[in-house]
């Protein structure tokens, strides 16, 4: 029986209260409120509690665990999995992301909502860096658009998983959760709400009979609609570009309908997508924009450089793919100079320059230490900018 | 009357003639299989049929069934996920012997070993065939292919043998010179329960064919393939020369009906507490703050030595100040070489409001219960903030700011286990400063700490509150 | 028997030749709009119904009618 197109949280689970919790475990509270029934994983520091707690907690609700033979094994069969109706999962680390960009490549254009955590870390080792912000969105070869959702806090770990799920069933495209080593080893206050309070979108199966079906076919920048597997309707989900009906032979035409209207549904529809989080920004004359585990030393910051009469303001992208476009170029409109705060030697700081277009200065507080900013560096990185 | 071949009801007639070169084996297989379909009158429609990339990956194509296809050796982790979630969907993969053995190796050996309740049928045409006859781990010593144009140097997988040794119930192998062998293989291999591999060698007449075999003629190849195998019953006859290069065909394993592992269709539900690692997540309800004799926010590090217990004093004491005292608190810890049997050290951050930045410079108290910890951590408490160390392993240097030797390891070892010192700290911890209280520390223990400790702990905390209120009185 | 060999989908492989135990089948010189020259049925009365050819072909080009007494009203008994 295929779920409604809209549902409350499963109360058997759901672990309503007040918790200290691991950021990995959070997550995948935020999993099981969501209603994913099928998760696969290899091991990999720092992820391995994700993978633990689902085979503890997926049973408890008939739900199925498997641990892959390495990451390709887990990517493919949550692609099958989800083909055949499940909401599946996986979780992996930097070096495994790597492993993923085919499967997740085959899940964009066969258009299968699968959720995938990435707790990012450094090269061979467990330290902290935003240096892949860019796998996440151009990793896989093709055309496709990628939607990253950065939680910042273990709370915001269970909030933007379920985020993540009800996303990657509306759209039919894969969502990246880009979890980061700081967060899914921190343990902080989660607040877990009742099951009534936590609503679920789920994918639109199709009303028409096999006849009448084109498993491709959907209105612009919309998801097509869902057929069960291996009920009749005889679809072919393949990686080679295909038409409305799934026919791969080559027709230049189709292929170009078709990755217009693949691409079409994220990018048109970014604004419905995308959230900010707009912190002290009402009388801010400058702004830092950031994501993911930087934003905490960015608010202290901002706290420390108002008490010296600078007012700062904090923008939290809380999806970095699609680029909150709007949002930016708003922020742009409203203060003087904006800091982008990142872990690398700067990646995302380019698409904010890219749609400030030049509007006001964009200077980017970087650096790749294996560690996040401290506020005193945030301090420091803004009055140096500023000097300049 | 028809004059059409009445199998043509199993494919995507639109899609005829297919892609397949003339005389292609693969065309052969395809025809077996919609046999053997039509002998147990078996509905396509109602499979899923898989192909990864190459000629063989685009049997199932042209199938009238849901098909996943277009990536290279990946079929039997899509099948696994599509068995895990929907274990009573027919499961078929066509799968050529570049697919399977060479990429796809690792998920075939898994499959294999779990009794993935599929059908492999693997079309060894002894190449990759598709991107133009190279050299595949099936191909025949000495074959002259695309990149061995000096003769393969490589000896080939038996990949009957491969799969049986990995666990597989259901192996046979034939070739496409033998029909009725083919289609009553493959109507075993859709009836049994468990991992069914049919491999069938079969001609390649553009590429396997004209390298290694000088010859592009379907009838031709078809021969040779049938003169070099044998049925495996002749093979105890046969002397090792006349084995040489040819390859042994026949049943090699139908083991009846093993449930797979990874297909069982009656689901058990786990419940909390059959597992002995079940995660607790039982949440006591968050009573009113505890009284603090501090000011809020405390930047706390505990530190030591790994094997002190001081990450789950740390997570006991942020536990209890979430869950307990309704306050916010965050804690992180070192991983590594760092943590163990060298140092280990947990930050905790807690305070009344959220948190913003969880790692702070300047710490409010440090807790050391090792030398070497003490050395590392002293330098980030404020010359003000609050030292509490363990008076057998940490001489501390003369300081202004407040400053508790505890003998939290002589009252574990008084009480029976040196590893309960954490716990005479919390005690400690609790009653002074009122962090958390001793009551909600307590609760605390009693949710957390594995029963086999518990007595012990709840003991040792109780005596580091002792220590405590002996120091209020008057102290050491 | 009526053997039927379907010439859109044959690709005049030859396998069908090969197999029959009564050369049945030959290659014509008609050759199809793919390109392929195509096999016939030359001697259809002395097929037995082995179906080897329609099972053989790897292009499910071929069908093999067989008439059982009874199907046809003239059938002579």
């Amino acid at each position: 029986m295929p779920r409604p197109l809209q549902e409350q949280a499963d109360p058997k689970r759901v672990q309503t209260g007040v918790h200290f919790l691991l950021g990995n475990y959070a997550l995948v509270e935020g999993a099981m409120s969501a209603g994913c029934d099928f998760f696969a994983g290899y091991p990999i520091t720092p992820a391995n509690e994700i993978s633990e707690r689902m085979s503890q907690r997926l049973p408890q609700v008939g739900g199925q665990f498997l641990q892959g033979e390495d990451e390709l094994a887990s990517i493919y069969a949550c692609a099958g999995a989800a083909l055949s109706g499940a909401k599946a999962m996986t979780a992996t680390a930097s070096a495994g992301f790597n492993y993923m960009q085919e499967g997740l490549g085959y899940c964009y254009t066969v258009e299968a909502p699968v959720v995938v955590a990435n707790v990012m870390r450094t090269r061979g080792d467990n330290f902290a860096t935003h240096a892949d912000i860019m796998q996440l969105r151009y990793g896989a070869s093709g055309d496709y658009e990628a939607i990253v959702v950065c939680p910042s806090s273990v709370q915001e770990l269970y909030d933007y998983t379920i985020w993540a799920f009800n996303l990657a069933e509306t759209y039919r495209n894969p969502v990246i959760i880009a979890s980061e080593t700081t967060i899914a080893l921190m343990r902080e206050r989660l607040h877990i709400p009742q099951p009534g309070a936590i609503w679920l979108q789920n994918r639109r199966y199709t009303e028409k009979t096999p006849a009448d079906y084109l498993p491709f076919a959907a209105k612009a920048n919309a998801a097509p609609d869902m057929a069960p597997l291996a009920k009749g309707y005889h679809t072919i989900y393949s990686l080679n570009p295909h038409d409305e009906a799934g026919r791969i032979d080559w027709d230049p035409d189709a292929f170009e309908r078709l990755y217009k209207r693949i691409t079409g549904k994220i990018r048109e529809n970014e604004p419905q997508i995308s959230r900010v989080n707009r912190w002290m920004m009402d009388d801010a004359d400058m702004a830092i924009v950031t994501y993911g585990s930087e934003v905490r030393p960015a608010r202290e910051a901002a706290v420390l450089l108002r008490e010296e009469g600078i007012k700062m303001g904090v923008v939290q992208l809380c999806n970095v793919w699609p680029v909150p476009e709007g949002a930016i170029r708003e922020v742009a409109g409203q203060v003087g100079h904006i800091f982008a705060l990142e872990m690398n030697l700067g990646k995302y700081v380019g698409e904010i320059q890219r749609v400030v277009a030049g509007k006001v200065p964009v200077t980017g507080l970087t650096k790749n230490r294996g560690l996040v900013h401290t506020p005193w560096e945030v301090v420091q990185g803004v009055k140096e900018g500023v000097r300049k | 009357m028809s004059e059409k071949n009445p199998l043509r009801k199993y494919l995507r007639e639109e899609k005829l003639p297919h892609f397949f070169c003339s005389g292609c084996g693969c065309g052969q297989v395809l025809n077996y299989f919609t046999q053997a379909l039509e002998t147990l009158q078996m509905d396509v429609e109602q499979m899923l049929t898989i192909g990864g990339v190459g000629c063989t990956a685009r049997m199932p194509v042209y199938l009238k069934s849901d098909t996943f296809h277009g990536v290279h050796g990946r079929t039997l982790a899509w099948a696994t996920g599509v068995k895990m979630h929907q274990p009573e969907i027919p499961i078929v993969i066509f799968a050529g012997d570049g697919d399977l053995v060479s990429i796809g190796g690792n998920h075939l050996i898994h499959a294999a070993r779990r009794n993935l309740d599929v059908t492999v049928i693997m079309v060894n045409n002894l190449n990759f065939a598709m991107t133009g006859g190279q050299v595949a781990p099936t191909t025949p010593l000495g074959s002259v292919t695309m990149t061995t144009p000096y003769g393969n140097e490589e000896p080939a997988f038996d990949v009957a043998q491969l799969a049986m040794a990995a666990g597989a119930t259901h192996v046979e192998r034939w070739t496409t010179s033998r029909p009725v062998q083919c289609e009553q293989a493959i109507r075993r291999a859709l009836q049994h329960k468990g991992f069914s591999l049919i491999e069938i060698v079969s001609q390649c007449p553009t590429h396997f064919g004209r390298y290694a075999l000088k010859s592009g003629d379907p009838g031709r190849l078809l021969k040779w393939i049938h003169d070099n195998s044998y049925p495996l019953e002749r093979a105890e006859k046969m002397s090792d020369a006349e084995k040489q290069g040819k390859l042994a065909v026949g049943i090699f394993r139908h083991t009846p009906n093993v449930q797979g592992s990874v297909s069982v269709s009656q689901r058990k539900i786990y419940h909390l507490g059959d597992s002995p690692l079940s995660g607790k997540c039982e949440v006591a309800g968050a009573a009113a703050s505890a009284p603090s004799a501090l000011p809020y926010p405390q930047r706390l590090t505990l530190s030591g030595m790994g094997g002190q217990g001081i990450i789950l004093a740390s997570v006991l004491l942020g536990t209890a100040a979430v869950t307990l005292g309704g306050l916010h608190a965050v804690q992180t810890q070192s991983y590594g070489s760092e943590a163990r049997g060298g140092q280990c050290q947990a930050e905790l951050i807690i305070d009344r409001e959220p948190i913003l930045s969880p790692v702070a410079q300047q710490k409010d108290l440090l807790l050391a219960m090792f030398s070497e910890a003490y050395h590392k951590y002293i330098s980030a408490l404020k010359p003000d903030g609050i030292l509490v160390y363990d008076t057998d392993m940490v001489q501390p240097e003369p300081r202004t700011g407040p400053t508790f030797g505890v003998p939290a390891t002589k009252t574990a070892v008084e009480l029976g286990n040196r590893l309960a010192a954490n716990m005479v700290m919390l005690g400690f911890l609790a009653e002074r400063f009122g962090i958390i209280s001793p009551e909600q520390l307590e609760q605390i223990i009693v949710s957390e700490v594995d029963e086999r400790f518990r007595e012990l702990d709840i003991n040792a905390a109780r005596a580091g509150v002792a220590l405590a209120k002996k120091w209020h009185e008057g102290g050491e | 028997m009526n053997v039927h060999v379907d010439e859109r989908l044959c690709k005049g492989c030859r396998l069908c030749i090969a197999v029959c135990p009564k050369q049945v089948l030959a290659m014509s010189n008609r050759v199809n709009q793919k390109g392929y020259t195509v096999a016939v049925a030359l001697r259809p009365e002395d097929c037995i119904g082995c179906k080897l050819c329609e099972k053989t072909c790897p292009d499910f080009a071929i069908y093999v009618e067989i008439y059982h007494l009874g199907d046809s009203p003239l059938s002579g008994k």
